[in-house]
């Protein structure tokens, strides 16, 4: 189904004006936090008024400023799955599942209810309380309840953000069967690299409120990203040479796209404990004791910053230890990520004798910068090595 | 010692006369009737003041907040020139044969009025704390703004809907100053037990009535907090 959008709308202090056409069945909107991502869906839905422009669905006309046609959310069978489930306290698991369902007449009812539940899994929650739902099963019953209303649409707006690593990985295979089996259309907002490849087939790339590209997904993850990841998120030209210049050794087009993920994001990035973390091999480590060297794993790679105090040279300077055959076992899954690779490498350390590895801090280490502090990782400025584990 | 005594046996031994129970009658009906009335505009004006985008807002607040500021005997006199015979709405009700001024209508406006603000206010902090998500949720998932309205504004806000009720029946238990000035106190017709217990103070020997209807009055106020804290609860456990 063909969606034509051309919109405007102005805030105090942000200007949205973007214009698309979309024809793929799976749609990504990616870009930093305030880019307006939100905003096109809040205009799609109705649920916000464009200052100018259309919204035309198919054949149907949904917003159109010259004609002084708007149609209200509940005609323009587009449905929303938001970040945070949203799930109606005052209603039990089965009543707000068929919300939407009720509201459509009989003869306009395409899904079937059983055939849904199973294959999101949610027939054995039908009969729970919404309080004692897990995140990832009020996204499941939300999901649910919007592919029951009968949409022409979906949004999708960072259905997976809101979750935690586990329940994300249980979620993604859930919205794929949805979108195989029942063929609706979706636009899957999002921050996140990596949930736009594995979710969509083109992606628009939105930054200060306009469309900066609109490529198939496969396209945009082949072009070199050092590029386009200094226009996202600006970083300095010394921090991207020090980028290339290390990570020559291993496969940029692998590891830029990662970067990009997690620079882009500002706020989290994706962490995949044990699938394949076979290890990591180069450690920047001994930024000194006050100056401690921050690691992120993302997916199948480490990567290590360092403070935006120490100067290049020194950290280059101060690589001082080779970590070999890093695992990070099951035990440590279930752990917040700083936790986990300060306990995994601190592990390995103690394993190696190695006295003088002084890595990561943790949200309660006061020393370095806070693991979950985001100005503190934007004023990180330095990337200092990257290796990937193939 | 022998007096305190005395009065103490005077209150075991109380009685309530015809007039009394009357009054008490009146005043069950009066606070019943207002609070009933003014339950749907309460609604509607807390909805308007939860979500309305109006300009003239905080002007609309203002106007429905007042008669919480203004002492009650204002409000009254206010009423009775709107509602007089010469008065604008008074002219009008007149030529349908509707008299206010010294009626039970009368009463049943003066309390409304009075406790009207006491019940938005309620509603209106127990509107503006549901999420405009659930809403938003509701229209995409096919429901139109009555539907959304019925579905999910009023049970989430129901709490303080009924809790604005509570309030305000309580209030129009007490109320004097406007009814006094608009309907009178006519035993029989207007007299509610605050304008009882003011015409027993002001009689020589009534002090034992004034006595006997202020207990029935703590005892209705205390009932009505208990209902209303019970009926709370059961709404917290859903």
């Amino acid at each position: 189904m063909r969606l034509d959008v051309e919109l405007k709308k102005r805030f105090k202090d942000f200007t949205l004006d973007v214009a698309f056409s979309l024809s793929s069945s799976r749609t990504g909107i990616f870009g930093p936090s305030g880019s307006g991502k939100s905003t096109i869906m809040n205009l799609l839905a109705g649920l916000a008024l464009p200052d100018s422009g259309y919204i035309r669905l198919g054949t149907t006309v949904l917003f159109d400023s010259k004609e002084k046609i708007n149609l209200k959310p509940d005609q323009r069978g587009i449905g929303v799955v938001f970040q945070h489930a949203h799930l109606f306290p005052h209603m039990s698991v089965k009543k707000n599942i068929f919300y939407g369902y009720k509201r459509i007449k009989s003869e306009n009812r395409q899904i079937d209810p059983a055939g849904l539940f199973e294959v999101l899994g949610v027939t054995p929650l039908l009969s729970r309380d919404v309080s004692t739902l897990s995140g990832g099963e009020r996204q499941r019953i939300a999901l649910a309840r919007t592919v029951l209303s009968n949409p022409r649409l979906i949004l999708l707006d960072e259905p997976l953000s809101a979750l935690d690593e586990g329940h994300k990985f249980q979620i993604i295979p859930y919205l794929k069967n949805v979108f195989n089996n029942y063929g609706i259309p979706i636009i899957f907002i999002s921050h996140s690299v990596m949930e736009m490849r594995m979710m969509t087939d083109e992606i628009l790339v939105i930054k200060g409120g306009c469309i900066q590209q609109h490529r198939r997904t496969e396209e945009l993850m082949k072009q070199p990203w050092h590029r386009d990841l200094e226009s996202y998120v600006n970083l300095r030209k010394k921090a991207m040479k020090i980028i290339i210049k290390e990570a020559r050794p291993v496969d940029i087009d692998q590891m830029l796209p990662l970067l990009a993920q997690l620079f882009a994001i500002e706020q989290d990035f994706e962490f995949n404990p044990g699938s394949q973390a076979r290890g990591l091999r180069l450690m920047l480590d001994g930024c000194g004791k006050h100056r401690t060297v921050k690691v992120a794993w993302v997916n199948d790679i480490i990567v290590g910053m360092c403070t935006a105090q120490t100067r290049i040279s020194t950290a280059l300077g101060r690589i001082t230890a080779v970590v070999e055959d890093l695992v990070v076992d099951r035990e440590y899954r279930n752990k917040g990520i700083a936790t986990l690779l300060l306990s995994a490498i601190e592990d390995w350390a103690l394993k190696k004798g190695i006295k003088s590895i002084s890595l990561l801090a943790d949200k309660d280490n006061h020393n370095g910068l806070d693991f979950y502090n985001k100005k503190a990782w934007k004023q990180t400025s330095l990337i200092c090595l990257v290796k990937s584990l193939d | 010692m022998v007096n305190l005594y005395d009065q103490v046996k005077e209150i075991t031994m109380l009685t309530l006369s015809p007039q009394d129970i009357s009054a008490v009658w009146l005043s069950l009906k009066v606070a019943c009737s207002a609070t009933l009335i003014a339950t749907p505009f309460g609604i509607a004006c807390g909805y308007f003041l939860a979500f309305g985008k109006t300009r003239g807002k905080a002007v609309i607040e203002g106007m429905i907040s007042l008669p919480l500021v203004l002492p009650p005997v204002v409000v009254g006199y206010l009423l009775l020139l709107s509602f007089g015979s010469n008065g604008i709405i008074g002219k009008f009700l007149n030529l349908l044969g509707i008299q206010v001024v010294f009626s039970l209508t009368g009463a049943v406006i003066a309390s409304a009025v009075v406790g009207f603000p006491l019940m938005v206010r309620s509603i209106r902090i127990g509107m503006e704390a549901v999420d405009q998500s659930y809403i938003s949720v509701s229209r995409t998932l096919g429901a139109g703004w009555w539907d959304s309205f019925f579905t999910i504004v009023l049970p989430l806000s129901s709490r303080a809907i009924f809790s604005g009720m509570s309030l305000m029946f309580a209030r129009n238990l007490g109320e004097f100053g406007a009814t006094v000035i608009l309907a009178g106190n006519i035993p029989g017709v207007t007299q509610t037990i605050p304008l009882a217990i003011y015409e027993y103070t002001a009689v020589p020997g009534g002090d034992r009535m004034a006595l006997t209807l202020c207990l029935v009055s703590i005892s209705l106020s205390f009932a009505i907090l208990l209902v209303s804290e019970g009926i709370n609860r059961k709404f917290k456990k859903g």
